[in-house]
């Protein structure tokens, strides 16, 4: 209890310290916010292998007459993971932006967020009931908002901050209105208890119906879906590392991971099949518009509302653990991607645009391979993690009546895509000739320590990880899972890869002569 | 093909069609029609009861002539009618 107490309570305390000791020497606020970020990553190590059975503290925040407004702390398996990969990735993220923000003038404030966007996450994925819910969502939606804006003093920045706190928000009423709607119905917000109250049927099940589709827009516009997508492209603007955070590891696995933990909700709703029918529209969307973007952070940004959308689809077609494996497993490369695209872009004077890269693994090849074995695992190669999750969200598709027909066949669609669109990105930054002659010769070696070190640590993880899904999708579904199997589906994937890899390598590095006429003209 | 790389780049023009929305259908639209009641009904209302409210001061100020007698007299009707309307309440 006491360790659980320190990880919700650390990273508000520390972002407070950070903040006020980088004032003195702006370094003791990377140290500061290193130590703390590996804190929380060892307590929640320790959390996980002490863990028997979940972790419950109910706590009643206020009585306002017959009233009582809990704000109470959960932690069972699902909530570990989570915590697992907020912190884990959070210290990494840490420990890389000592290089990325290494010239920022105003690093104590930079460092003094990240930690208080974690502790908005930790706080969300161990919250015992919505009060606490809602209040982790929040101060990450705030923490979002000041991150994105980071370099408030340039314009797009600031409008990128403003557009994700105006569209998070949007979503936010209708969370706050189902909130309010729970209360009225069930006079309970615990979690566990609606779950409960939803298999029985003691909730109305039109009210449950329209209840759950106000989370599930909430949910949206947190992870960046159809059709509140627009931020999540535009908090590219932020530091790289921000974005690693917000589209890997923690912020837009927060509207997933609700849906998650009233899966049971959404059963009894019926509200499901929506769920993966919005999934399936962002997934096609996402997939075809990161096909064709030429900043090498948009295509990730694209392709994170594609894999999310992916996460929501397992979720809709009814299989928890194929939704939060994946989910897990996109936390993982994604960051490492993110964090990839950064370390390129520190090597190369910070230019985006990937048309002006090319055969950069002869100058970084250490990022070159961990970004191959992040684009791997995204492309869902086996053995690497994306592999499983990504065939058992389309098995589950083509298994499940209800999303057998266009949901599967959009997946399909996205999830073959999704090899395109990031075998391109590999393609045209690290192999063919170099495009700017000027900006190759500038191109320097980044940092071992600081910026390699995290990145193969990420690569090492998400290969590993592809060795034990099926602990991971017992772990987030809290019960044994039995991988659905769909006749050749694994032979015409895999011979999808490889025909649409030999398409990009040819049109991206042996006739790109006749690709670049395509290409967009900003 | 070059249109279709266009709408993708600019993934479907979604973000568009949200500023359309907001800009055309919720600012210029709902909310200009609600501002108009707020201006026209609310505070012409709010307004109407000033002018009322003024102008039987105007009035009552021509009757007034500082007189103590006239001051308590008028105290003393107001009570009764504070009393009648009580006493019409409490009998309904």
């Amino acid at each position: 209890m006491t360790n659980l107490l320190i990880l919700l309570l650390l990273p508000f305390v520390g972002a407070i310290s950070v903040f006020i000791l980088g004032k003195l020497n702006s370094k003791l606020a990377f140290w500061g916010a290193e130590l703390i970020g590996l804190t929380l990553f060892l307590i929640t190590l320790k959390l996980y292998f002490d863990f028997s059975e979940p972790l419950n503290m109910p706590f009643t925040w206020f009585h306002l007459a017959s009233l009582e407004i809990p704000f109470g702390i959960y932690v069972d398996e699902l909530s570990l993971v989570m915590l697992l990969i907020a912190t884990g990735l959070g210290f990494l993220d840490i420990h890389f932006a000592h290089d990325y923000m290494a010239k920022d003038p105003f690093k104590p404030r930079y460092y003094a967020k990240v930690l208080f966007f974690i502790g908005g996450m930790i706080l969300l994925v161990s919250a015992k009931d919505m009060v606490s819910l809602f209040t982790g969502w929040e101060l990450m939606g705030l923490a979002s908002y000041l991150l994105i804006s980071f370099w408030h003093e340039k314009k797009e920045p600031a409008d990128a901050g403003m557009s994700a706190f105006l569209f998070t928000r949007f979503g936010d009423i209708f969370l706050f209105a189902a909130i309010g709607m729970l209360f009225y119905l069930t006079s309970s917000l615990d979690l566990l208890h609606l779950n409960t109250l939803a298999s029985s049927g003691e909730i109305d099940k039109n009210m449950m119906y329209l209840i759950s589709l106000f989370i599930f827009i909430a949910a949206i516009g947190k992870s960046g879906q159809f059709p509140l997508f627009p931020w999540l492209m535009r908090a590219m603007e932020g530091p790289t590392t921000v974005s690693a955070l917000i589209h890997g590891a923690i912020m837009v696995n927060s509207g997933i991971y609700i849906v998650a933990r009233l899966f049971d909700f959404y059963v009894a709703a019926q509200t499901l099949i929506v769920v993966a029918a919005f999934g399936a529209i962002s997934a096609f969307i996402g997939a075809t518009s990161a096909l064709v973007q030429t900043e090498l952070k948009k295509v990730l940004a694209y392709s994170t509302m594609s894999h999310l959308s992916l996460a929501f689809i397992g979720l809709g077609a009814g299989s928890l653990a194929a939704g939060m494996t994946h989910l897990v497993n996109h936390a993982v490369f994604k960051a490492l991607l993110f964090l990839g695209a950064g370390a390129v872009m520190i090597s190369a004077s910070h230019v985006k645009n990937m048309w002006r890269f090319g055969a950069y693994s002869k100058k970084i090849l250490f990022v070159s391979i961990a970004m191959a074995f992040g684009a791997l695992s995204l492309s869902g190669l086996p053995p690497f993690s994306g592999f499983y999750s990504k065939d058992t969200i389309i098995a589950t598709t083509l298994l499940n009546p209800q999303t057998k027909g266009l949901i599967s066949t959009l997946t399909l669609i996205a999830g073959v895509l999704s090899v395109a669109y990031i075998s391109r990105l590999w393609l045209l930054t690290f192999s063919g000739k170099n495009r700017d002659a000027a900006l190759f010769a500038k191109v320097k070696k980044p940092s071992f320590f600081w910026i390699i070190l995290p990145l193969l640590i990420m690569a090492v993880a998400t290969f590993l990880m592809g060795f034990t899904q099926e602990g991971i999708a017992k772990l987030v579904s809290g019960s044994d899972f039995q991988k659905p199997h769909v006749e050749g589906l694994v032979f015409g994937l895999l011979s999808a890869i490889t025909l649409i890899f030999i398409i990009i390598y040819y049109y991206y590095v042996k006739r790109l002569d006749i690709t670049k006429k395509l290409q967009h003209k900003p | 093909m070059r249109s279709l790389h266009t709408v993708l780049f600019n993934g479907y023009y979604i973000e568009f069609f949200i500023h359309y929305f907001t800009k055309n259908i919720i600012f210029n639209s709902l909310s200009r029609t609600i501002n108009w009641m707020d201006i026209h009904i609310i505070d012409a209302a709010v307004n109407a009861t000033v002018n009322i409210s003024f102008s039987l001061n105007k009035l009552l100020r021509k009757t007034d002539r500082g007189l103590m007698s006239d001051n308590s007299g008028a105290m003393l009707i107001g009570v009764v009618i504070l009393l009648f309307i009580i006493l019409i309440e409490g009998i309904a």
